[in-house]
């Protein structure tokens, strides 16, 4: 089970097995931030992959990750925008599954824990119990 | 979102015609697997890549993918809609709510689906990429030459010294990948889940390493020469045939063969003395015994003498965080040992060169 600073990670029932979750290099939430969502946005867009149906993540698909259970999220529109359509080259139908749109919110220190960015502008937050990141996010434009 | 058009094309097969495939690496991963690597009996690797969905179902489509295919392709050199048209035979299936697969289809490459096709520039990219995806080109194989004397093998020769190989070669490869998920999901449950007590967990144990390692990674046979000298020339990670050399070259130098067989005959000593070679390690009540002082302290200490000889000692922490326990890792090294000690034994008598 994951404590931050007295609050559980979200998921914390679901991640019982999973070590260091979240990962120990995650910073409090602080920010900016852009996802890709459908459009209008519904409680699915901010489901994490594990729980969205129907499922992408199969007992297949490896042993239960840290990520499956988080939020993917961007620094930029621009970043987003760019790994997005890097990767439908070769998947078309992705916005049929990850979302047609992009929204912007500003999340803070109580919506959960940051991974660092990677090089591309990609990080996971991982929410804390209570949280409600939907209501920070508004779709921006289309992808 | 409308539910799913139906594919129309192919014929419904079994979903058997998938079983049995390992999961091997995420190449593409966006809130979940888009392309995924699974390694498939003889056949080699295949790639699963989801390709449309509606809102009970996911739609995916599998294939055969050659060895020099893959590598192409996670260099940038091969596009996905190449190794696609690579390909003659597809299998399209669902999954929903349940990991079942259902609706296995299939279909030739004539009839393939056009809005599934991807683009010209379908290049992967280590942007959207995943680490075990990295670990998989992180080095290529090579040509490795073992040397063999012609004039002294008999046909089980062959079948000893290249099995023996291949299963030292899976060892050492699963310590150099261990950072693959795969590979840290295998070692967590084979060296935990396994009974080890007898020869059918270690036969488990080395077929496990064996399933998760891809075609691009395993030992291929480029071409034999028997002669007086010959060889066998195969095509192997340079840094996984070296450890396998260097464990050979370990035995062989300075009296450690004959130390490390007093050794060997002290450890089963010792677990037949506090009865732990059948002890089963999947049973808790049956594990509980290893909490006593002396037999911990023992199995520490065989385990220690076991990864100096291999030196192996650097990987302890990373086997053991993957899951396994003390005793099952002394198993598993201790079946390493008669693998590694026949190789020297063969190698001692200038049958076999590992260079």
């Amino acid at each position: 089970m994951s404590v931050i600073v007295g609050v559980r990670h979200k998921y914390a029932v679901e991640l019982e097995h999973c070590d260091e979750c979240p990962p120990p290099d995650g910073e409090p939430a602080d920010g900016e931030a852009f996802r890709w969502v459908m459009n209008p946005m519904t409680d699915a867009c901010f489901l994490p992959v594990a729980l969205r149906q129907p499922k992408r993540v199969t007992n297949t698909s490896g042993p239960v990750k840290c990520s499956m259970y988080s939020l993917s999220m961007f620094t930029s529109a621009e970043t987003g925008r760019r790994r997005f359509l890097a990767i439908e080259a070769s998947v078309k139908n992705l916005r049929k599954t990850v979302g047609t749109h992009l929204a912007r919110g500003v999340i803070c220190p109580q919506d959960g824990i940051c991974t660092p960015a990677s090089n591309t502008g990609h990080f996971d937050l991982h929410e804390l119990e209570g949280s409600d990141v939907r209501a920070k996010f508004a779709v921006i434009g289309e992808i | 979102m409308s539910r799913l058009k139906p594919l129309r094309v192919g014929a419904k097969v079994s979903a058997r015609e998938f079983k049995g495939k390992e999961w091997i690496a995420d190449l593409i991963y966006l809130d979940g697997p888009l392309l995924s690597l699974f390694r498939g009996g003889r056949s080699g690797d295949v790639l699963v890549m989801w390709v449309d969905c509606d809102d009970w179902r996911n739609r995916w489509v599998s294939f055969d993918v050659e060895r020099s295919g893959l590598k192409e392709y996670l260099l940038k050199r091969k596009s996905l809609k190449e190794l696609i048209f690579a390909s003659q035979s597809f299998l399209f299936f669902h999954t929903s709510s349940t990991d079942r697969r259902s609706g296995m289809t299939e279909v030739r490459l004539s009839e393939f689906p056009s809005e599934y096709v991807p683009d010209d520039n379908s290049y992967w990219d280590v942007s959207f990429g995943t680490s075990d995806a990295e670990n998989l080109v992180r080095e290529d194989v090579q040509e490795y030459r073992l040397g063999l004397d012609g004039e002294s093998w008999f046909l089980d020769d062959f079948s000893k010294v290249t099995n023996t190989y291949r299963q030292l070669y899976a060892f050492n490869y699963a310590i150099f990948q261990q950072a693959r998920s795969a590979i840290r999901s295998t070692i967590s449950k084979k060296l935990s889940n396994l009974a080890w007590r007898g020869g059918f967990s270690t036969v488990q144990w080395f077929d496990a390493l064996s399933s998760v390692t891809p075609s691009m990674h395993k030992v291929r046979v480029r071409e034999i020469a028997y002669a007086s000298p010959g060889h066998i020339s195969i095509d192997a990670l340079p840094s996984v045939s070296s450890r396998v050399a260097n464990s050979i070259h370990r035995l062989l130098s300075n009296g450690l063969m004959d130390v490390s067989k007093e050794v060997y005959k002290e450890t089963y000593k010792f677990l037949d003395d506090y009865s732990l070679s059948k002890l089963d390690l999947t049973n808790p009540a049956q594990l509980s015994r290893l909490e006593d002082p002396t037999i911990a302290a023992g199995i520490e200490g065989f385990l220690a003498a076991f990864l100096e000889i291999y030196d192996m000692a650097n990987e302890e922490q990373d086997l053991l965080a993957a899951g396994a326990s003390k005793l099952s890792l002394l198993k598993a090294l201790l079946s390493y040992h008669r693998r590694a000690l026949l190789l020297a034994e063969y190698v001692e008598e200038g049958s076999l060169v590992l260079p």
